[in-house]
């Protein structure tokens, strides 16, 4: 029995609890390769055109999968608490799979707060349909998702090192599933990185926190997930941040509307926002993060100057 | 209702109604219920009401121009009526406040007008999961002086116009293409909507609903035993608002089409609360809740389906999320029927002339199917 994982979306959310349980139930896993061009092609050709770039590239990774595992975990999560729903992309996914891939043999159990399915009923759920018994697998999740939990709070640790350090920072301001992936963050993480650049994370933060400071900050009615995350990640580290990089992909129903209230709201950094799509040329971005450098630079000059001035 | 209204603004602060700031409330355009918001308005928070600048190219074009270019068509339209309306003096808007992105067009859209520069107040009437609770707690923030008594009546008045108007067009749809002379459905259908205005109770409307359903069945009709039938489903606002979405009903009624449109503001209030039992006659289509009305589109298009439709129409607005996974399911659905789907998406740019040589095509080749079907049977 071999479980294939779609490396998108919501991978890059529960990467550590899902490889987790699996691997504590000794169940072998699959994960597709990161995103490439391939996959990317898949991925439109099974979608309808007016799907967004993230959604076309899961379908990309599950048709990458459908030969190279018994089955494909595709969990449905509707929302991870109050005012913390998932979009209709990312919930509709288990049907949209069933109905993209008829044949295809997906293992799936839901996971919403709302309706009372707890995340750890689900994971019994597939532990039981797999063969184990009620006790292993709430053991394999509980191991699962503290391990996970632990793993989050070292990479936010290391991420507040990373804000002491000297020189440029710019905050990826995006979701994780855009941030990470090889064919939309990756390269732009790459090209700072090249010009010594600090790149910080918006998703590094306490969902919890995310959603206090969202809530605080910007807007008391979110209830979208993914929204209060980038927000309130924006908040936390904005001040600390010598620019914003925002990164969606075409068409984006929830950036569509809170990227713009961010550009509208936040004054005191330079924002770039980008919209990436499946016909996106690196050279037209690099152009852009290029220029937006020189911004930043010429912006860090001027007021330095200014200070000089004040201290004299 | 009182004269020393008082109210607060979006800051908090109290104005009694005697102030210099007055308050002028216009609803967006959206079908025929513009004049629910009015009633809401006027009666529970004694506001002026205006009718919204009619719908033109040019609120599309101000929609678009101030409008995020990834968001829902809607948004841009609703946004368009917003700006239209402060330009001839509103400053009190209407938003739903619930729902998919619709829920958060209110805060978006309030940010934009004072970013341009208006000065306005946009009610949310519902907040995440819509309740009539607080639906009050909205209008009594405005109106402390509102009591539940008041609430309760005008409520009740605002559901029996809904359920009745509702009523009379599905009607109409079935039947209006087959009348003997021209225009007597929608003249007697403006009539009902002029009359039912001025209820002041809910027994009241019903008995003008009663009245006017009457009057509509009673309506010659030369109606065909099997005329075309044609399903047309998919997100609410281009659904209910002819100007979105080129008037496609109109065009089809006058060729002699049937038309079955579920869909309406009644059947959506009841579809919140129904997502079981949608997922449930979806015919194993579908597991879950996919988004907003997107469950009811399947389900209603299976029950089409079976009842042997001759074709459906899907549409939505650019980009609406719950409806491109419903496309997924649609096109699966259509394969195993053999029934044909078309799918229409609008945006602000889309063009009525398009939009009709599409349609001419799709109704050409349901007619010759049926056609063929007839001579094999």
């Amino acid at each position: 029995m071999k479980i294939g994982i779609p490396r998108a979306l919501l991978f890059y959310f529960y990467e550590d609890l899902w490889l987790g349980f699996f691997d504590n139930l000794g169940i072998e896993t699959i994960v597709s390769p990161p995103s490439n061009s391939a996959i990317a092609k898949a991925g439109i050709a099974h979608s309808i055109d007016e799907a967004c770039y993230s959604s076309k590239l899961f379908i990309g990774h599950v048709q990458w999968l459908l030969d190279s595992c018994d089955m494909v975990f595709v969990p449905r999560y509707a929302d991870s608490g109050i005012r913390e729903e998932y979009c209709t992309r990312i919930f509709g996914l288990y049907d949209l799979v069933r109905n993209t891939f008829p044949e295809a043999k997906v293992l799936h159990a839901e996971v919403s707060f709302l309706h009372r399915k707890k995340e750890s009923e689900a994971f019994v759920q597939i532990g039981e349909a797999l063969g184990f018994t009620r006790e292993e697998s709430l053991k394999a999740y509980k191991d699962a998702a503290a391990t996970a939990q632990a793993r989050k709070g070292e990479r936010i640790a290391a991420q507040e090192e990373l804000l002491k350090a000297d020189g440029m920072k710019i905050l990826l301001a995006s979701h994780a599933y855009n941030s990470y992936d090889a064919v939309i963050g990756a390269e732009i993480i790459d090209y700072f990185e090249r010009n010594e650049v600090k790149v910080i994370h918006s998703d590094l933060i306490n969902t919890r926190e995310a959603k206090k400071r969202a809530k605080d900050s910007y807007s008391d009615r979110i209830y979208w997930r993914v929204s209060s995350d980038m927000i309130g990640g924006i908040d936390k580290y904005k001040d600390q941040a010598d620019g914003i990089v925002m990164i969606s992909t075409f068409p984006c129903g929830p950036d569509s509307l809170f990227a713009e209230l961010v550009i509208r709201l936040v004054k005191d950094v330079p924002v770039l926002s980008l919209v990436i799509d499946e016909h996106d040329a690196t050279a037209g971005i690099q152009t852009r993060l290029e220029s937006f450098i020189d911004i930043i630079e010429a912006k860090k000059k001027a007021k330095s100057l200014l200070e000089v001035e004040v201290a004299a | 209702m009182s004269q020393k209204l008082s109210h607060h603004d979006h800051n908090g602060r109290t104005h009694s109604k005697d102030n210099h700031e007055r308050k002028i409330a216009c609803t967006p355009t959206i079908g025929d219920y513009a004049l629910l918001g009015d009633i809401l308005m006027e009666r529970l928070l004694g506001y002026e009401t205006m009718p919204c600048p009619p719908l033109t190219k040019r609120t599309l074009e101000l929609g678009a121009q101030n409008s995020p270019d990834m968001i829902c068509t809607p948004f841009k339209i609703t946004l368009g009526n917003h700006i239209e309306a402060a330009q001839a003096g509103a400053n009190v808007f209407i938003m739903p406040g619930a729902g998919c992105r619709l829920g958060f067009y209110d805060i978006l859209q309030k940010q934009i007008l004072d970013d341009l520069g208006y000065p306005n107040d946009i009610i949310s009437l519902f907040d995440y999961i819509p309740t009539t609770k607080r639906l009050f707690t909205a209008m009594q923030e405005r109106n402390p002086e509102l009591t539940q008594q008041q609430f309760d009546e005008v409520f009740a008045l605002i559901i029996q116009i809904t359920v009745d108007m509702d009523g009379l067009a599905d009607y109409l749809r079935h039947n209006r293409a087959f009348e003997l002379e021209a225009g007597q459905f929608e003249s007697n259908y403006q009539a009902y909507l002029s009359e039912v205005k001025l209820a002041q109770t809910a027994g009241e409307a019903a008995d003008i609903g009663k009245k006017y359903d009457k009057l509509l069945r009673a309506i010659p009709v030369d109606k065909p035993q099997r005329p075309i039938r044609i399903g047309i489903l998919g997100e609410i606002y281009v659904v209910v608002e002819p100007f979105s979405n080129a008037n496609l009903e109109q065009w089809l009624m006058d060729r002699a089409v049937e038309i079955d449109r579920p869909f309406d503001l009644t059947r959506m209030a009841i579809g919140i609360f129904n997502n079981e039992q949608q997922i449930a006659e979806s015919g194993g289509y579908v597991n879950y809740n996919i988004g907003s009305t997107a469950n009811d589109v399947i389900a209603q298009t299976h029950r089409m389906m079976k009842e042997g439709v001759d074709g459906v129409i899907h549409i939505k607005p650019a980009s609406c999320s719950p409806e491109i996974t419903a496309m997924t399911i649609l096109q699966n659905m259509s394969q195993d029927f053999g029934i044909p789907v078309m799918y229409l998406t609008f945006d602000t740019e889309t063009g009525e002339a398009g939009v009709h040589t599409r349609l001419e095509a799709f109704l050409d080749m349901i007619t010759m199917k049926r056609q063929s079907a007839d001579r094999a049977a």
